[in-house]
């Protein structure tokens, strides 16, 4: 019974379908020509992504930013100097530091007090005091 | 990953029908035009690299959602158009029109068609007319469904719910068609 009705169903729906594709074949040339039209524009965008991916995958991306660098080179130039010097200072403000460190280390070392005693904030105002009489 | 060509022969496929559905839900053909042509964009450019059998649901997806973009412009412009006609000024023609009422002027040009032909191209009026009334689910999916002859997981997969919300969709759209064709003195086809 549920059977017969949906077979039923899907003649009825089979039919009209039918009737629907007949309507669709005959559209106006108007439509018919801008249909065309957007299939174009679709098609042209997907042959675009398609390039833009296979270059990308064939080092192209590589090649790209060699032109860019072929292109700007006294830019480039100029940044390579500016990053060698930038560099040069760094390295030269972490020896210096290192230095400060190490002769720190060896005073509070050889100094006759414990090194707990430069910890404690009363030895200053203590040793101020001693120094003013 | 599919090729121009192969992108090329799908949409030439199904254009005119993705055309005429959409007609069907819009009730404009320049809109409809548009939707369409944004759709095939849509596929291109965000899903081409896609394997070609999965074009028609993609697509149709696709179809869905920029449909229901237009009615969300449209509404929105509706609401302004509302307020702003409340302030003053009256619209021409306000009331909507009945498609089926439009169907005899329409069919006038086949007078000297025989009458055999007539009644079939009556018969399609009918029908589309019929499509345009149904609740967007029903005709999405009696579009989906049979017109575009997505199996029922497929239609589902696109309409975003489950088989089952589909076969009924389906089945009450079928029952619809059938029953206006008959109210309208035609036999069911």
């Amino acid at each position: 019974m549920k059977q017969g009705r949906m077979n039923q169903e899907q003649e009825t729906a089979r039919e009209i379908i039918r009737l629907l594709d007949e309507k669709a074949a005959v559209l106006d040339d108007k439509i018919v020509s801008r249909l065309a039209s957007a299939r174009q524009q679709a098609v042209s965008a997907h042959a675009q992504r398609a390039r833009v991916s296979a270059e990308v995958q064939s080092g192209g991306l590589l090649r790209l930013f060699g032109d860019y660098i072929h292109h700007h080179r006294a830019l480039m130039s100029t940044a390579a100097l500016c990053g060698a010097v930038l560099i040069a200072f760094v390295v030269t403000q972490q020896m210096s530091g290192q230095d400060v460190s190490e002769q720190g280390d060896a005073f509070l070392l050889s100094s006759e007090l414990p090194p707990e005693a430069y910890a404690d904030k009363g030895f200053d105002t203590w040793l101020a005091q001693n120094s003013q009489h | 990953m599919a090729t121009a060509q192969e992108l090329s022969d799908f949409l030439a496929q199904v254009e005119r029908r993705a055309f005429k559905q959409t007609a069907y839900a819009v009730r404009d053909d320049h809109a409809a035009l548009d939707i369409v042509q944004d759709a095939m964009l849509k596929l291109a450019e965000n899903y081409g690299a896609r394997p070609v059998n999965e074009y028609p649901m993609l697509f149709q997806r696709i179809l869905q959602n920029t449909m229901r973009d237009y009615w969300r412009r449209q509404k929105v412009r509706n609401l302004w158009t509302t307020l702003l006609s409340s302030f003053g000024g009256t619209g021409e023609d306000g009331d909507e029109r009945d498609p089926l009422e439009t169907l005899e002027s329409d069919d006038n040009d086949d007078s000297d068609e025989p009458q055999a032909q007539l009644e079939r191209s009556q018969t399609i009026a009918i029908i589309e007319a019929a499509l345009q009334k149904l609740p967007a689910r029903q005709r999405e999916a009696f579009v989906m469904r049979y017109w575009e002859e997505m199996d029922v997981a497929e239609t589902a997969a696109a309409m975003g719910c489950s088989q089952g919300s589909v076969k009924t969709h389906c089945s009450r759209a079928v029952h619809a068609l059938a029953i206006t064709l008959e109210k309208s003195g035609l036999k069911k086809p």
